[in-house]
């Protein structure tokens, strides 16, 4: 039996380093440019999650898709690395602007070039657009269900391929669901770490090129066309989202509370930030 | 993401600007792995990129799962359970993330899983590595005994053992030192005894064993009773099942992440490897001498992680009114600091380099025996060099390491002295590193045979020949320096070792040879640019009253130490 599991991966600057704070500009957005650009962090909970259950069953292949620009594909190349079998960018000009609406056509247009698949992995979220929209809108797509803020496949995914038994984590409460499959799992960063890119299939990858259209390689690149998208439904023409304006709202603190430095007082507020779930 | 090579330009530099591209085409054989092997470099250019790609792997790794977690690893320690270490979760959990990261075979050839990785990218992933946590020393000790196996063990037992070493299915220690053979090994007393069925069996007590719970273990063991000394040892290959007792760990001042075991062999299955005889002269010697070129590299990574922290605190502590980093006292140990630590690194990477040369020709010259007229030469040269500069290098990397914490702990003032601080771990941490694989004494005694066997004066000729345009003023101070001293050697040898004058003074023979050395390197690495010229210039500027002051020591104090004895 051959399974195939897709996970879907988003190219985005890398705001956890130290140079963060240079690349924020006055109003609050981000100078891409100066930021080294990454897989977001919680795709990659979601190439784990796919990545243990290729571990544990023979048959399984993983590839990967990503919507970007050409530079999205050293994303893929590290997805591969860390041991995904195939990456597939969709790129191209009428792709630009898109918001999660045209986000979401697009990459069910080219999830229906990839069928068969049983499962969909993603982040809940990417870190630039921070909306958690684009997996539930594929799901619905899709007609298949949806399952948001995974953190683990419990059980070693004993189910699959007909179900599994999956934890949900968030702030105030955890779930253990159990779901049949086809599904579509869109991953928070609370599961198990995620592992490293092999470094002898980096040095194999390391002069591996997109080929358009596809073919023995294991980079793929797709133009709208390679999937049947309508061009009036991707990019900026296919998008209803406009952006007015945009401003930072950092927080303001507008009470400070003094404890003092004994344990009791320490132990006293971790009490209580554990109590409103700010802690542990 | 932080990252422990992308955030180092200097070790980016040493790898841009090392001259590594003969060694890198006789260590991959003309290129013959591509493209038989996809991860086998095509030209020399593609495998600077290939290192730089998994350096920056490394990087990352050491930035993510050993920096964060070393004061963690520290206070958990290692405990002795059934017979078996148990090591702190984050130790455990690195290793795991080394061995899924598949860099455990860095330096092994490919056909056994390996990356084939030379010494010198060896050392720059070490220094990484010992930067985050320099207890996490399983790796450089994994790659050691690897690649003494691959150079001496026999075809079979090299297929049984290198792949597994590679996945990091097996963890591997050396078993050396006994309670009464610590720096003289030729004492070595453990027996190895072949029983009526050919096996050898190992019986008696080793001490103080990095990782002697290691599922492979390399033995140093009195194979021929009735021989003395060295020439009575060969060396064993020991695989962990029965037969051996771990008796206790050590509670060590530092580097508590690591295992350190006294260990009692009673009947031990060993296989011998290599030739009988041969254990310390020939394996010994030459796997203390990658080992060695491992705990410079620590150094180097202990110095940079203390540099560092000395900095940053030294640019938020505020006192009268500054950051304590500008006045001039601070200001000078963090200087210092910064011109030491650039300095091993360049003594570091010469000496990894010459080591890789040696090694890579005469596997290509055992390949390619028709180019041995055009080679052989070189081969002997580097070698030669190889020979000096790695206990020269081991020695000043140590104790610069040393310094650099303690100023390290300085600069912090009385934070330094608390636990909270990562400087009081990395001040105990160092202080191995000028004592196991041999102590700063035994290393200046191996350099001084380079300076008596005439290689130093070679290195140096050869340096002072290079051509240095960018910084015409700076050769003829590194040349009066030499002249000093030349003087205090020539004076030296004319004293000779019969009052052991030569001995008294090899440390301050061999400092002033790796002063001059790491002069002229620095002024190499000044074709850069302003940044290395500063540093070069801030060495170069205070080289002669150093030298003078060590060889006064050696002229003026002569024999006093030696004649009025004092016990």
């Amino acid at each position: 039996m051959s399974f195939h599991l897709i996970v879907l991966v988003k190219q985005v600057p890398d705001t956890s380093g130290p140079g963060f704070t240079a690349a924020l500009n006055q109003d609050g957005t981000i100078n891409r440019k100066i930021l080294p650009a990454v897989i977001n962090r919680e795709d990659l909970y979601a190439l784990e999650g796919a990545l243990e259950i290729k571990d544990r069953f023979p048959g399984v292949s993983v590839t990967l898709l990503s919507m970007g620009p050409p530079s999205a594909l050293a994303a893929l190349k590290e997805g591969l690395c860390r041991g995904a079998d195939r990456g597939i960018l969709v790129t191209g000009q009428a792709l630009a602007g898109s918001d999660t609406l045209a986000t979401s056509y697009v990459l069910y247009c080219a999830l229906k070039r990839l069928e068969p698949f049983d499962l969909v992995f993603c982040g809940l979220k990417s870190s630039d657009g921070d909306t958690a929209q684009v997996g539930p809108e594929l799901a619905e797509r899709l007609g298949i269900n949806h399952l948001a803020s995974v953190s683990e496949i419990e059980d070693g995914a004993a189910g699959f391929p007909r179900r599994l038994t999956l934890r949900r984590t968030q702030d105030t409460r955890e779930e253990r669901i159990e779901a049949a499959l086809p599904l579509l799992l869109s991953f928070n960063d609370r599961g198990r770490e995620v592992r490293p890119v092999k470094a002898r299939r980096a040095l194999g990858l390391r002069k591996a090129e997109g080929l358009p259209g596809g073919g023995e390689g294991p980079l793929w690149i797709w133009e709208p066309r390679d999937i049947g998208a309508d061009e009036a439904l991707c990019g900026a023409a296919g998008s209803p989202t406009r952006v007015i304006s945009s401003r930072p709202a950092a927080g303001v603190s507008r009470k400070a509370l003094m404890i003092g430095e004994t344990d009791e007082a320490l132990a006293a507020m971790a009490g209580e930030l554990r109590r409103d779930r700010l802690l542990g | 993401m932080k990252n422990y090579f992308l955030d180092n330009p200097d070790i980016q530099f040493h790898l841009k600007h090392q001259d590594l591209d003969r060694m890198i085409r006789w260590h991959e054989d003309d290129f013959a792995e591509f493209p038989a092997y996809p991860q086998a470099p095509e030209n020399e250019g593609d495998a600077r990129e290939g290192y730089a790609l998994v350096l920056s792997l490394v990087g990352e790794l050491c930035a993510r799962c050993l920096g964060p977690k070393a004061g963690e690893v520290d206070q958990q320690g290692t405990l002795l359970k059934d017979n078996e270490v148990i090591f702190p979760a984050p130790t455990q959990r690195a290793w795991e993330l080394f061995a899924q990261a598949e860099l455990l075979g860095f330096s092994l050839p490919r056909k056994y899983g390996g990356l084939h990785f030379p010494a010198t990218i060896l050392c720059m992933a070490q220094e990484m590595i010992a930067r985050g946590d320099p207890s996490f020393l399983n790796f450089g000790l994994q790659q050691d005994i690897a690649l003494a196996i691959n150079k001496f063990a026999s075809e079979e037992q090299k297929e049984d053992c290198l792949p597994r070493l590679a996945r990091g299915e097996w963890d591997a220690s050396m078993i050396l030192t006994e309670p009464e053979a610590g720096s003289d090994l030729q004492a070595v007393s453990l027996r190895a005894v072949q029983d009526d069925r050919g096996q050898w069996r190992l019986n008696g007590v080793k001490r103080f064993i990095t990782n002697g719970c290691g599922k492979l273990a390399l033995v140093l063991a009195r194979s021929e009773p009735e021989a003395p000394g060295g020439r009575g040892l060969s060396f064993f290959l020991y695989r962990r099942e029965e037969g051996m007792t771990i008796r206790r760990l050590e509670h060590k001042m530092g580097i508590r992440g690591t295992a350190t075991c006294e260990l009692q062999f009673n009947q031990a299955p060993a296989e011998l490897l290599g030739e009988r005889k041969r254990g310390l002269t020939k394996y010994t010697i030459w796997l203390l001498n990658c080992a060695r070129l491992g705990i410079a590299a620590q150094g180097i990574g202990i110095a940079e992680a203390a540099w560092r922290e000395a900095r940053t605190y030294a640019e938020k502590r505020i006192q009268f009114g500054r950051p304590i980093g500008e006045f001039p006292a601070v200001y000078e140990m963090l200087a210092r600091m910064q011109v030491e630590l650039e300095a091993g690194r360049s003594l570091l990477y010469t000496a990894s380099r010459c080591v890789d040369l040696s090694e890579a020709l005469e596997s290509y010259l055992e390949k390619h025996p028709e180019q041995k007229p055009g080679l052989i030469d070189e081969k002997k040269k580097y070698g030669n060099y190889a020979s000096f500069l790695t206990p020269l290098v081991k020695a000043y990397a140590s104790e610069m390491a040393n310094r650099a914490a303690s100023a390290a702990v300085q600069v912090h003032g009385g934070s330094g002295y608390m636990k909270e601080f990562a400087v009081e771990r990395l001040f105990r941490d160092a202080r191995v590193t000028n004592i196991y694989e041999g102590t700063t004494q035994m290393q200046v005694a191996a350099a001084l045979r380079g300076l008596l066997s005439g290689t130093a004066e070679l290195l140096l000729d050869e340096l002072d020949g290079g051509d240095y345009p960018h910084a015409p003023e700076l050769p003829p101070k590194i040349r009066r320096a030499r002249q000093i001293f030349q003087e205090a050697f020539a004076l030296a040898k004319e004293k000779g070792d019969d009052r052991q004058f030569l001995s008294f003074h090899a440390r301050r023979l061999s400092e002033m040879a790796g002063e001059l050395i790491m002069a002229y390197l620095l002024l190499g690495d000044a074709h850069s640019g302003p940044d290395k010229l500063k540093i070069a210039s801030l060495f170069i500027a205070g080289l002669e009253p150093r030298i003078r002051f060590l060889a006064e020591l050696v002229k003026e104090e002569g024999e006093a130490f030696l004649e009025n004895r004092l016990f």
